[in-house]
């Protein structure tokens, strides 16, 4: 095969370029504005600044304990919420009777913001990690009870009445049908679950202070640390890509028949 | 052995989310090893009797008989959306014997075993989304002939394919019964389809369904697509279109 020119490559990847081209652009002018003292040095800081800052954090291990803490009290409350979301969210797709009972509560609770509950969560469970990890765990919950209820509601009728009709059990029914049938939407939960307790789990740490990045943000904040303030943002937002991709991964061995997940 | 159905009846029912046709009072029997051809105009019950008659509904009176009082084991093949889309082609016409508690290893065996033979071989780990349309009903068969069932219910499987593919799968399934006599009920709105692969063909009657009229196909075995051209052919096709075009054209208001 020929080897494509630069010019095809530019047509190919047009939209890309733009995009990386704009992001360039904000950050050169950025740069230049505050190297020319135009900006603020303190609200500011040149972006090359603000990198060589996080650079150094990162091999100093500045961040590494509230990084990892954040990360831990992220998967913890997935796990609880999420798992607790999916388990009723499998239960309330499959039964219509508990459906029928339980869905107008679900509805009811789930347009609460979720932060709002943190005073009476501190009634319940005090000031100590229990408070936290309840908060992450109710934030994980929701997302991923309705995702999976939706996933069992959306399977073709006729999936059912295959197994049905080559005898399958009720134990078969849920192996067979409801399970992988309502895996593309428990992972679409899953994702937006673990972001849920991403933002809570941030939220929380500002609030209680002490250990975390949520509280290395909001005391950078309390100083008037630029630089720690924008490379926590940073890691923040690492964490979610990391999370996104890590499940976008996992697609491939979870619903490998979904068209664009097929491993080669 | 005979397989007799009588006094089906079923009503519109609201109980369930799943929409059921009415039938009225359903008596026919079908021999062993014969393909029985219901032809009937849409919403006539059809698709409900077969159901019924798969155990997935249950009817308001009635009821199927074989060897005695038993109910038949009767397999469905739909017209699409039959094969589980997360479950490989392997897997796919395997369920019915993992469903059954077949050891993998032997179930493995004799799936592709019955895939070779049926000319299957090669897309073991396809999914269905993969396949053409007429690659899946041939999947749908293959699954359905592999549990051996008493009865092979068929709901217009061939409905949704295109005219051509349509005909080589009726001559496809044409030959898999001449090596693997089965007893088959085939609901269908195609006259063709219908005088083509039976040996005795149903008409169903409008809203609520019943028995109009029952015709023997008298044309000898074994047919293929050049069987249309034969004088009987075109005999049953005409007195099946006279009925039929009864019951549309009431349908339609077009009396």
């Amino acid at each position: 095969m020929k080897r494509p020119s630069l010019r095809t490559i530019f047509v190919l990847h047009r939209e890309r370029l733009t995009t990386l081209g704009l992001v360039t652009g904000f950050l050169l002018v950025w740069e230049i504005l505050a190297r020319a003292g135009k900006l603020s040095p303190i609200i500011f800081p040149a972006p090359t600044i603000i990198l060589t800052s996080f650079v150094k954090a990162l091999v100093k291990g500045k961040f590494t304990e509230d990084t990892l803490i954040s990360t831990f009290r992220v998967l913890s409350g997935f796990l609880i919420g999420g798992g607790a979301g999916l388990l009723l969210g499998l239960i309330l797709g499959w039964s219509r009777r508990v459906r029928r009972i339980l869905d107008p509560i679900v509805a009811a609770l789930h347009p609460i913001p979720k932060f709002a509950l943190l005073p009476m969560i501190l009634i319940f469970f005090g000031l100590g990690e229990s408070s936290r990890t309840a908060m992450v765990s109710i934030g994980a919950f929701f997302p991923m009870l309705i995702n999976t209820m939706v996933g069992v509601l959306q399977i073709n009728p006729t999936h059912y009445e295959v197994v049905e009709n080559y005898g399958a059990t009720r134990l078969d029914v849920f192996r067979k049908v409801v399970l992988p049938g309502s895996m593309p939407f428990v992972m679409s939960g899953a994702r937006l679950s673990l972001k849920s307790a991403l933002t809570m789990t941030i939220g929380v740490e500002m609030v209680f202070g002490n250990t975390g990045l949520g509280s290395v943000l909001w005391l950078a904040w309390e100083t008037m640390r630029m630089t720690d303030l924008y490379s926590a943002i940073l890691i923040v937002s690492i964490l979610g890509i990391g999370i996104t991709l890590i499940l976008e991964w996992s697609k491939r061995f979870l619903i490998p028949w979904q068209n664009e997940n097929r491993p080669n | 052995m005979t397989i007799t159905f009588k006094g089906i009846s079923k009503n519109y029912s609201r109980e369930t989310e799943r929409e059921v046709a009415a039938l009225a009072d359903i008596n026919f029997t079908i021999e062993e090893h014969e393909f029985v051809s219901i032809i009937g105009p849409s919403g006539c019950g059809k698709t409900t009797l077969l159901k019924i008659i798969a155990g997935l509904i249950k009817p308001d009176t009635g009821h199927v008989k074989y060897q005695g009082d038993t109910y038949p084991n009767a397999i469905l093949v739909f017209q699409d959306q039959g094969l589980l889309p997360w479950l490989t082609v392997l897997d796919n016409i395997g369920l019915g014997l993992e469903l059954k508690r077949m050891p993998k290893a032997a179930r493995r065996k004799q799936v592709l075993e019955f895939m070779r033979r049926i000319r299957l071989d090669g897309f073991e780990d396809h999914y269905p989304h993969e396949l053409s349309g007429g690659m899946r009903q041939r999947v749908a068969l293959a699954r359905a002939f592999l549990t051996n069932p008493d009865i092979l219910l068929m709901d217009e499987p061939f409905g949704s394919l295109d005219a051509q593919t349509r005909v080589i799968l009726q001559e496809e399934l044409l030959s898999i019964l001449r090596s693997e006599p089965k007893t088959v009920l085939f609901v269908t709105h195609d006259i063709e389809e219908a005088i083509l692969l039976s040996d005795r063909i149903i008409v169903f009657s409008d809203r609520p369904g019943k028995v109009q009229e029952s015709i023997l196909v008298s044309i000898e075995r074994p047919r293929d697509r050049t069987t249309k051209e034969h004088p009987r052919f075109k005999e049953i096709h005409l007195q099946i279109w006279r009925l039929l075009e009864q019951e549309v054209r009431k349908e339609l208001k077009l009396l």
